[in-house]
């Protein structure tokens, strides 16, 4: 999943008119990746990354799978990685990973 | 020493089980947007939900036995993460965890067999040595070591013990190729420690990579480790009730939820 996400405030009047204004310049993407079916490696290569990056802290770049542009200085939006092992080699998370205001 | 207990598989768990890790960032954002963002670092938490199903009356009783010594969330207990590897620095044979015997020298950061640098040449310029690091686990439990190693010397081999009598090993081909070597440990002990030890003999090199210790039957595949690795003290159940959802005679089911933290709550 892919999203742009802008920050506009919104104030609504008693008449119901609404006076809007940017709360932040640009833009921002956000990609939202369900992982499933993931072997140990895999799933322990991807614990091994978000420990580097201690959740939230690190930036790193990130391949967008719509553009194949990489985007530098994206970061994770959690802290916290929650993984559910089904069986032996069937491995599933999410990430939600945020790239920069542009 | 209170341990969280394996099952009669060898294994702590069974699938599907949960896993969570948790860090903290302090974020002070500005009013354009951007961020400072710094760690918390002594925050660190770890969570599993071990969703356990047709449990034996041995089995559901060891895990009843653990809940009522530790009152519930009151006290903490050891757990050992479920196929995670229980060795500290595997990367790191320098690192003071590793114990050297007189002689022994490691140089880190060699070749691995998948092209990176994460192996270690051990070398031995005296008499028959060891490279060994201690884990204060029960030795009562099944365990199987693991490593990738490679010498054109014979008699290396690898070990895991007691640290007293009992020892399993498995001995190195000196055919100096890269090939991943394990040894299963299922032996009755007493003690409260184990001992993963890589013999080196007199005047010889070995290199080694991935050494990996398991609280289980087999070995998994390979996870690099740092300072915490898979032994977790001080870990609790996050509950005070243990439901016990009895299916027939002999069988019990239940979710267990276990909390680590990093500093003593």
């Amino acid at each position: 999943m892919n999203e742009h996400r802008f920050s506009t405030v919104t104030g609504r009047f008693v008449d119901g008119t609404e006076q809007r204004y940017r709360d932040l310049r640009g833009s921002r993407q956000r990609w939202i990746v369900h992982l499933s079916r993931l072997d140990d490696g895999e799933i322990t290569e991807l614990l091994e990354f978000f420990r580097n990056q201690q959740g939230r802290l690190g930036e790193f770049d990130f391949e967008d799978p719509w553009s194949q542009t990489v985007i530098s200085g994206c970061h994770f939006e959690q802290d916290a990685l929650t993984v559910r092992a089904d069986g032996e080699f069937d491995n599933r998370t999410e990430l939600v990973i945020l790239g920069p205001r542009v | 020493m209170d341990v969280f207990p394996q099952l009669s598989s060898g294994a702590v768990s069974q699938f599907p089980f949960t896993t969570n890790t948790s860090y903290r960032t302090l974020v002070n954002r500005a009013l354009d947007g951007s961020e400072i963002c710094a760690a918390d670092v002594d925050f660190h938490t770890r969570r599993w939900e071990l969703d356990l199903n047709q449990l034996s009356d041995q089995e559901w009783q060891s895990v009843l036995d653990l809940h009522q010594q530790v009152e519930g969330r009151l006290r903490t207990f050891l757990f050992l993460e479920p196929g995670g590897n229980l060795l500290s620095w595997s990367e790191a044979f320098g690192d003071p965890v590793w114990v050297m015997d007189p002689g022994i020298s490691v140089a880190d950061g060699q070749p691995d067999p998948f092209g990176g640098t994460g192996s270690g040449r051990v070398t031995n310029s005296g008499s028959q040595g060891s490279l060994s690091q201690v884990l204060t686990v029960p030795a009562s439990l099944r365990y199987v070591g693991s490593i990738w190693a490679r010498t054109a010397a014979t008699g290396a081999a690898l070990q895991v013990s007691d640290t007293a009598s009992l020892t399993v090993a498995a001995a190195f081909d000196n055919s100096n190729q890269w090939k991943r070597y394990s040894v299963g440990y299922n032996l009755t002990s007493a003690l409260d420690s184990v001992d993963f030890k890589l013999v080196v003999p007199a005047s010889s090199t070995v290199d080694v990579y991935g050494p990996q210790l398991e609280a289980q039957l087999a070995p998994s595949k390979y996870e690099k480790t740092l300072q915490q690795a898979g032994v977790y003290e001080n870990a609790r159940f996050e509950d005070d009730v243990l439901t016990d959802r009895a299916t027939g005679v002999n069988r019990h089911s239940g979710v267990i939820r276990i909390l680590w933290t990093r500093l003593p709550i």
